[in-house]
This record gives C-alpha cells, sequence and structure tokens, in this order.
C-alpha cells in the first residue's frame, strides 16, 4: 500500500465530511446536508478511486481505497460509500453506460438480491462469479437497522457484463470494504466507551476503575486490533492479486465476531444512557449490526472458511494458512 | 495505537520451504510425532541440529554466534517449528527471553560465557520470576542478594521454573536493596546465576498432562559474581517489564494447540457438515487475524520500537483462541480422549490437560487485561 497517497485521500475526504457534518451529527441533521455532501463528493472525484488512471480514475489500490470506508464508518455517515466505490469500477471495466455510475451494487445471498438506496439511485448492479447483471430503476422496498432504504428486487436482472473480468477480485474487495466500515465505527464505539469510562463517576470513582469494566474495555480493544491487522493483511495480499477467497470471507466473518463484541461491551459499559436515540453510540452499533450481513453475512462467510479448511484437511491446514504466491513485499 | 513499519525485504516462502525441509527430515527421523509435542519439550540433539541450521540466535550479532537477521525472519522459522509441534523447550526460553536479555543488558564476561553456547543450541535457560508468595504481584519478591566481596550472597526459592531441571542458568530477579517506602519496585535486580553454582538445588513438580514441566529452586548462599548482574544494581523491575514484552507476542501464544486443530480436521474429514463448517471457519477466522496481529508486532520489535499493550492484547487473543481450539477439538473428535486412543485421541488427551496453563505463563489473563486497561484508559 502507498501510504502517503492513503493519507492524502483520507485527509482530503475526512476535511469534506468536517466541514459538511452537522453538530451534533444525528441522522435526521445529516438528512438536509446529504446533497450537499453527494455534490461534494462527486466534485472530490471520491468513487473514481478504484478506476484506473487510463480510464479517468485515480487508479488506487485496494488498501488505499479502504480508508475511505473506514472514515465513513467512524463517522457514521448515512451515505453509501462503497456501492458508488464499486459502481465506478464496473462501469469503467465493462464499458457501461455512465447511467450506471449512480448505481447501487450487491450480490445474491441466501436466494435473494438486497441492496442499499438512496434518493437518485439509478438502477443496480447485481455482481456473481459468473458477470454482472443490472437492474435499470429499483424502489425502495424496506429499510435497514439504521432506518435506510433498502431495495430488495423479484426476478432476475438482465445481463448487463456477462464474463466481467475480476469478479472474483471485485466481491472479495466489496467484502474488505465491508470490514474497513465495520472496523470505522468499532474505532468509534470503542473509543466512546473508553470515553465514558474516564469520566462517569459510581461508587465515587470513574468506572474504568472497576476491574470488570476494564475487562469489557481491553476485550472491545483487542477485537478491533485483531481486525485492524487481519484487514490489513487482506488488503495488501488483494493488492498482490493474492487474495484466496478463505482469506477475504475470513476477515468479513472477524469482523462479524468483533463487532457483536465491540457493540454489546460498548453499549454495558454505557448503561442506559447508551439504549437511547439521543446518546450517539446506535450510530456506530446500528451499522455494525447492519455490515456484517453485507456482501456475505457471518455465517455464510464462517462456512466458506470452513470448507475451504476441510479440504485442506490436517496437513493442509499450515500451507493454506501461510503460503502466498509472492514475496513478502517492499512496502516503503 | 503504533502504526506497522514496512517489512524488510526477504523470501520469505524459500525461508518456509527450508525449514519444512528439515522438519520433513526430523519426521523421518522419528523425532516428530504426527500432532507434536508441546513446544516446552526438552530435547538436546533436537535443539542442536535447529541450531546447526542457523535456527537459533537468528537475530544476534554475528559477534555472538547470531545470524544477524530480521525479526521477521525469526519469526517465519517459529511459527514453521512451532506449527510443527517441533520440541523447542532446550534451547526456546534462552533464544527467546534470556538471551536477548543478555544482549541487551548483561557485561562482557556473561556474553562471553553463556551466548555462543546458546546459539549453538547447548545451553537451556530458566526464567527465576516467580515465588511461592510472588505470582501475580511479582515486586512481592523475597529472594535477597547481599553485596559481599567480589559478588553476591543469593539466598531464597522460586517456583513453577520451566525446565530448570535441565537448565544450564537461570536469571533471578531478586532483593539487592531493600523498597524505597512504597515503591517496591525499587531495589530490584537480575543476576545469572550458573545453575551448577554450590548451594542451588531443584525440585520437581509434576504437571496436569504428567510431565516434569517446571520445578522448584532454591538457592542457599550462592555466590554469584558482581559482573553477572544485568544492568544496573536496582534495575530489575525495568529490565523484568521490558522481557515480558518480548515474551508475550510470539507465535508460542496462538500455536499451543495447533496439533490438535489439525487432529480435529483429520477426524472430520473434507466433508463436515454446515454447523462444524461454520465453527472451524470462526475458529480459523480467528487464528488468521491474531497471527497477523503477531507479525506486525514482529515488525515494529524489528523497527525498535517497544509495542507493549499490543503484545499484551495479542497474547490474549492468541491463548483464548488456543484454549477454544481444544473446544472445538472436543466436539469434532468422537473419541473419549486418553491414554491408548491412538494419536488423535492422545492428542487431545495431552490438549485437554495442557489448556489451563495456557492463559497463566507469561502473566495470566487478568493482568494483561489490567496492563492493556491502563493504557487504554491514560
Ligand atoms: C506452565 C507454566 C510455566 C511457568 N513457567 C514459569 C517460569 O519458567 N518462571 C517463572 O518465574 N514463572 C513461571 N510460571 C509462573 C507464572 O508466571 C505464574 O503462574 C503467574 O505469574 C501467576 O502467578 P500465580 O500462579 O502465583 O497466581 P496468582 O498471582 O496467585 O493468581 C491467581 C489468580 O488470581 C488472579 N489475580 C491475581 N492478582 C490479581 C489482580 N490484581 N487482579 C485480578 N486478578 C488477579 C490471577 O489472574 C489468577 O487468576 C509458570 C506458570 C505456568 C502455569
Amino acid at each position: 500500500m502507498n501510504g502517503d497517497i492513503a493519507r492524502l485521500l483520507h485527509d482530503s475526504a475526512e476535511r469534506l465530511v468536517s466541514r459538511l457534518a452537522p453538530v451534533p451529527a444525528t441522522d435526521a441533521a445529516w438528512a438536509e446536508r446529504l446533497p450537499e455532501l453527494d455534490a461534494a463528493i462527486a466534485e472530490a472525484g471520491l468513487p473514481l478511486a478504484l478506476v484506473p488512471e487510463a480510464q479517468g480514475g485515480l487508479g488506487l489500490g485496494w488498501a488505499e481505497v479502504a480508508v475511505l470506508p473506514r472514515l465513513w464508518g467512524r463517522r457514521a455517515v448515512p451515505r453509501p460509500i462503497i456501492e458508488p466505490l464499486l459502481a465506478a469500477r464496473i462501469v469503467h471495466a465493462c464499458g457501461l453506460d455512465p447511467q450506471w455510475l449512480g448505481a447501487s451494487v450487491a450480490a445474491e445471498a441466501d436466494g435473494r438480491i438486497d441492496a442499499a438506496w438512496w434518493p437518485g439511485t439509478t438502477g443496480l448492479l447485481v455482481v456473481d462469479q459468473a458477470g454482472v447483471r443490472g437492474f435499470s430503476a429499483v424502489v425502495p422496498n424496506g429499510a435497514d437497522l439504521t432506518g435506510q432504504p433498502r431495495a430488495c428486487p423479484a426476478g432476475t436482472a438482465p445481463a448487463v457484463a456477462a464474463g466481467m473480468a475480476g469478479t472474483a477480485e471485485l466481491l472479495a474487495g466489496a467484502r474488505l470494504l465491508t470490514v474497513a466500515a465495520m472496523l470505522g465505527a468499532m474505532e468509534q464505539a470503542r473509543d466512546l466507551a473508553l470515553d465514558y469510562a474516564r469520566v462517569r463517576t459510581q461508587f465515587g470513582k470513574p468506572l474504568g476503575q472497576f476491574q470488570a469494566v476494564q475487562r469489557l474495555l481491553t476485550q472491545a480493544a483487542s477485537e478491533v486490533e485483531a481486525v485492524r491487522a487481519m484487514l490489513a493483511a487482506a488488503l495488501d495480499a488483494l493488492d498482490a492479486s493474492d487474495c484466496p477467497e478463505w482469506l477475504a470471507a475470513g476477515t468479513k466473518a472477524r469482523a462479524g465476531q468483533a463487532a457483536t463484541v465491540v457493540a454489546t461491551h460498548a453499549h454495558q459499559v454505557l448503561g442506559a444512557i447508551g439504549f437511547t436515540e439521543e446518546h450517539e453510540l446506535h450510530r456506530s452499533t446500528r451499522r455494525l449490526w447492519c455490515w456484517r450481513d453485507d456482501w456475505g453475512r457471518e455465517a455464510a462467510c464462517a462456512e466458506a472458511v470452513g470448507i475451504a479448511v476441510a479440504q485442506a484437511g490436517g496437513d493442509g491446514l499450515w500451507p493454506l494458512l501461510t503460503d502466498r504466491h509472492r514475496e513478502r513485499k517492499d512496502i516503503a | 495505537m503504533q502504526t506497522a513499519p514496512p517489512l524488510p525485504h526477504f523470501d520469505e516462502q524459500a525461508l518456509r520451504a527450508d525449514v519444512r525441509q528439515f522438519l520433513a527430515d526430523e519426521r523421518a527421523r522419528g523425532t516428530l510425532p504426527r500432532y507434536g509435542h508441546a513446544w516446552t519439550h526438552h530435547d538436546r540433539a533436537f535443539s542442536r541440529r535447529c541450531a546447526t541450521h542457523g535456527y537459533v540466535a537468528m537475530t544476534w550479532p554475528r559477534a555472538h554466534g547470531g545470524y544477524a537477521r530480521s525479526a521477521a525472519e525469526r519469526f517465519v522459522v517459529c511459527e514453521e517449528l512451532l506449527a510443527a509441534g517441533a520440541p523447542l523447550g532446550a534451547h526456546w526460553i534462552a533464544d527467546r527471553q534470556t538471551g536477548p536479555q543478555i544482549l541487551r543488558h548483561g557485561r562482557e564476561a556473561v556474553q562471553r560465557a553463556v551466548l555462543p553456547g546458546i546459539a549453538a543450541g547447548e545451553i537451556t535457560c530458566a526464567i527465576g520470576m516467580s515465588e511461592p508468595d510472588a505470582g501475580s504481584d511479582l515486586a512481592a519478591v523475597r529472594t535477597r542478594a547481599e553485596k559481599v566481596a567480589g559478588g553476591w550472597r543469593l539466598d531464597g526459592r522460586k517456583i513453577w521454573t520451566t525446565n530448570a531441571q535441565n537448565a544450564d542458568y537461570i536469571v533471578v530477579l531478586c532483593r539487592t536493596d531493600p523498597p524505597e517506602g512504597k515503591a517496591r519496585q525499587a531495589g530490584l535486580s537480575q543476576l545469572v546465576v550458573d545453575m551448577r553454582a554450590a548451594g542451588v538445588s531443584v525440585r520437581p513438580l509434576m504437571t496436569l498432562p504428567g510431565t516434569r514441566e517446571f520445578n522448584e529452586v532454591l538457592f542457599d548462599a550462592v555466590f554469584v559474581p558482581d559482573d553477572w548482574l544485568l544492568g544496573e544494581r536496582g534495575a530489575g523491575w525495568r529490565l523484568v517489564t521490558e522481557e515480558l514484552a518480548f515474551e508475550r507476542s510470539g507465535p508460542d501464544r496462538y500455536l499451543s494447540s495447533f496439533g490438535v486443530l489439525r487432529a480435529a480436521l483429520d477426524a472430520l474429514g473434507p466433508a463436515p457438515d454446515r454447523g462444524m463448517a461454520r465453527a472451524i471457519g470462526r475458529i480459523v477466522a480467528r487464528l488468521a487475524a491474531v497471527r497477523a496481529l503477531s507479525v506486525e508486532i514482529a515488525g515494529l520489535l524489528d523497527a525498535g520500537a517497544s509495542p507493549r499493550t499490543e503484545a499484551s492484547m495479542m497474547k490474549e487473543l492468541g491463548t483464548t483462541l488456543e484454549q477454544d481450539i481444544v473446544e472445538l477439538a472436543r466436539e469434532a473428535i468422537a473419541l473419549r480422549p486418553g491414554r491408548g486412543t491412538g494419536a488423535i485421541g492422545e492428542a487431545l488427551a495431552t490438549a485437554i490437560l495442557s489448556a489451563p496453563s495456557f492463559s497463566l505463563r507469561g502473566g495470566t489473563r487478568e493482568i494483561l487485561q489490567g496492563i492493556v486497561a491502563r493504557e487504554l484508559l491514560r
């Protein structure tokens, strides 16, 4: 990963979000700013981050681009970022009509298509190993745990780009970017719990001085670290075209486990105040509960890993975990 | 949190292939059972062969018998050896902990006496920290060293000392000066003690898996020369905490039960039912994550950082995983574990009987959580 480019991308996106974020940053307050946010994102060219430079994009790798969903997760920005990134990548890779740049993107799971929807969504691209299909119009007919609209169209969409090269990479990338968003949300929930444990006093001392509370905090923080490290390794592997399916699925499954621990413990530390609409904690935890189901729910991801491991068997497990088809590279 | 530095360049797959060939030869020789030994298992000849292959003292300077390689390379070699269940007990503690401690803080005499022997796989070291009344509360140690002409006179008792029965040297944390008021950490020092010295005696303690893993070590008026003091007089507490960071973050903190995970996969075969597949997937995802964290920490150590909080988090994540692997194996293996149950059943029996120690040795789970919490809440 090129750390400098990632930092530049992060800093400009951070400035953009900070400039527009309402105070307090409730979803209701955000709602009024969203048209402005959409315009600013488009103007900054953020959705073109994954598009090759030759096609007018920023030509960045997955690890570099992951700073965006991580920031979106950290700040709980109530607008999809992963779908526009993927849509732009697909449109340019397959030479689709630019109309599809505003499309949502999803994969079929458990026999259903369940996609993000936002005002102005111009369609829905459905990706699978074989290629890309598209619904040119979708309507919201449900909502997720944060109240954001979802579109679950019935029937089969017509193929728009059969045999797109690199759908496996795209699916792995979608999973890892979702994990990046989860990581951001987990970091935020962890920090809210830590801040609260420093200032909230009961029995004459801050909560953080009780061992039972410390245990919740350290477990949550350790889960975050585990996901951060695994995500970094998986993103580097994906950028080196060396991320087997089990690794992307495993990273998603690991993030799902961590999300449960972090959300549960953060809510425990914050007590009743954290269970209210007024407090900001739910903006992180509800998103975590949603993202667990995006691009492969945790159970499905765990199963994919388990099948790969069982097929490798006792003797194959260690090579599966460690063999890379590239040299450990210099990442200056 | 610190971010990972760039990893130094080397051909990782070639190094892995090299160690795997070495392990294949050992298997052919019959020194490596199908699901491995506990890594604390003592086998001097094996350690010598490891040393001959350059797998001991890898990161040390050449002047001390080392190979001046990076921590990242050492990491690869260690995890290959540990994953195979290699018997590392004769050199592990010396290579991981005592040697580096002597390199950083030892005087020339002790460096010359001890380091080349460790690098050759000939010398076993032991850690003399815990005492009957000083477990988690290590600053409560009562073993005393009194200043005498040319050195120290050491009296006291250490306990839970891994491999003391085979050790050539032990690093003893002892009191050399009285505490300064309530600051009990002051006045402690580390001495390197020759296990053959007059007045040292070792009493065995048997552990649950039926092995003689640790011991009680008694010091009765043992003479220790001046230049076998590590660092400065009274600096023992700082030295000991630094040392523990090295002890906490390596692959020995998540691979202790890897053999029984392999046994579970062999027992299940290539098509487990859906629930088992998910359970395996969850465990392997945790393994991959904790390994990624451990790799990062090795990189930070290479860059000269001391990632103590990360190391404590990693140990806690890793040892909990080691224990959960045993539980998964129980679910996967349809056998009553015990002696005479074949390779798989015996691997499971050993794992069950060893598991309680994973979250005790090297600092208990609760103590690690305290360390991490203090850092997080600063
Ligand atoms: C297999 C094995 C090998 C070992 N090898 C060595 C060795 O080579 N050299 C050596 O010096 N030592 C060794 N040890 C000792 C090990 O370091 C100690 O067991 C450990 O530090 C805990 O001390 P203790 O057993 O006295 O338990 P205690 O400190 O008495 O603790 C008992 C329980 O109380 C908890 N507890 C204690 N204090 C607190 C607190 N403040 N807050 C919350 N909970 C607390 C502990 O977490 C633990 O659960 C080994 C131990 C094992 C199991």
